[in-house]
């Protein structure tokens, strides 16, 4: 008997770590197979015939259509800098450097990957409206208030996650995405 | 429980330690082995990946535009840019396509049903902004290098291990001026099985 309920006991066990680490692994957004930038994540081998066999899990699961390497490198960012979750309680202010790409979008998704809207179309940016100062450098400021500058709304999602997509890029090979300075994103004043 | 370890003496905690080590090395291996099995067959059983999720929205021998709004739509796709799909099949025929558009970024992308994006390229390869494109399994470059006539050579030919594919078009439409452009882009684009591309077979071989 004692040896049965060893055995039962060892199966569910198994079956629970099993489970449970798989899920670790391919849950939205995935551990693995990921390059990591500060607050920034991305997938470069993402829907590429290298991904492994974790990267196809999760793109399965996530159901996220890649950007191909001709096309350009999704970054997301699913916290501040101090690593609390987004929220539209606060301000926040994301700032840096252009990025090396022709055109790069910064746009708002919920926790599912559905952009965000705004009044008069969806919560996003691009740079070819872009105010920068003398530098290169740019702030954006992100708020359910309108601000001067570049601004985004944030009113209408709660939670939300920020998604820069960098377009005929040289940052998608190996030591140029590991060198690559992504903008900081923090947070002001909170409601 | 403490009875019989006393009734054993001191060979028994040896004993014990052991069996725990086995039950833990089972379960271990087992673990890993549910483990691999669930990630591989993660992909075999999703309903909502990327490609079961553009394929309603793929137009037959043309583009149609992917749904991005916030309210529904298609999850993950830029929501400044207009998006277009195109199923192809080169079980029959190699596929071609063409876009023309000017002054703006736009890209290309051949989509799997494996999720794999097998080949893309945006507007800077394209020669003063028009693409004209053709898309051939491995048996049909083959015969295409064989017989290579100098049409072909104008054209960028992409290699798709797979005969089922999607063309994906995004059009960077930041505006509502520029989505109405976008839309009438991707109208214009062609997306059609191109049997003419392919060598005539002659009989006597």
């Amino acid at each position: 008997m004692r040896s049965i309920a060893r055995l039962l006991f060892a199966a569910a066990a198994a079956l629970t770590l099993g489970l449970w680490s798989a899920w670790i692994t391919v849950r939205s957004p995935a551990p693995v197979d990921t390059i990591r930038l500060g607050v920034w994540q991305a997938w470069p081998n993402a829907g590429t015939s290298d991904a492994d066999p974790y990267s196809r899990a999760r793109l399965a699961r996530t159901g996220e259509i890649p950007l191909g390497s001709g096309e350009g490198l999704m970054l997301l960012a699913l916290t501040d800098d101090t690593e609390d979750q987004l929220v539209s309680a606060c301000d926040y202010t994301i700032a840096g450097q252009t990025p090396p790409a022709r055109l790069w979008t910064v746009t708002l998704e919920d926790q599912d990957g559905h952009s965000v809207g705004m009044r008069d179309g969806v919560a996003a940016l691009a740079s070819d409206t872009l105010l920068r100062t003398d530098d290169g450098s740019f702030r954006i400021v992100l708020s359910t208030r309108p601000q001067g500058g570049n601004w985004i709304s944030t009113e209408e999602a709660e939670r939300f996650r920020i998604v820069i997509r960098l377009y005929d890029t040289t940052a998608r090979t190996g030591t140029e995405l590991t060198t690559l300075e992504m903008p900081k994103i923090t947070r002001g004043l909170c409601a | 429980m403490i009875g019989l370890d006393i009734a054993r003496g001191r060979s028994l905690p040896r004993l014990r330690l052991g069996a725990v080590a086995a039950v833990t090395a089972g379960v271990l291996m087992g673990a890993g082995a549910i483990h691999i099995g669930a990630i591989l067959l993660v992909p075999v059983f999703a309903r909502a990946d990327g490609w079961s999720r553009i394929a309603p929205h793929a137009g037959t021998d043309r583009f149609t535009e992917i749904p991005v709004s916030p309210d529904g739509g298609v999850a993950g796709l830029d929501p400044l840019f207009v998006n277009g799909a195109c199923r192809i099949n080169l079980a029959e025929a190699p596929a071609g396509i063409t876009v023309n558009a000017r002054d703006r970024f736009w890209s290309v992308a051949l989509y799997n049903p494996d999720d794999v994006i097998v080949f893309s390229l945006n507007d800077r390869t394209a020669i003063e902004g028009s693409l004209d494109m053709i898309v051939v399994n491995p048996a049909q470059n083959a015969e295409l290098k064989r017989a290579a006539t100098e049409d072909i050579t104008l054209s960028i030919v992409a290699e798709s291990p797979s005969d089922d594919l999607i063309a994906l078009l995004r059009l960077f439409a930041p505006t509502r001026t520029a989505q109405e452009d976008a839309r009438r882009i991707m109208a214009q684009a062609e997306c059609l099985p191109a049997p003419s591309v392919m060598p005539v077979e002659s009989s006597g071989g």
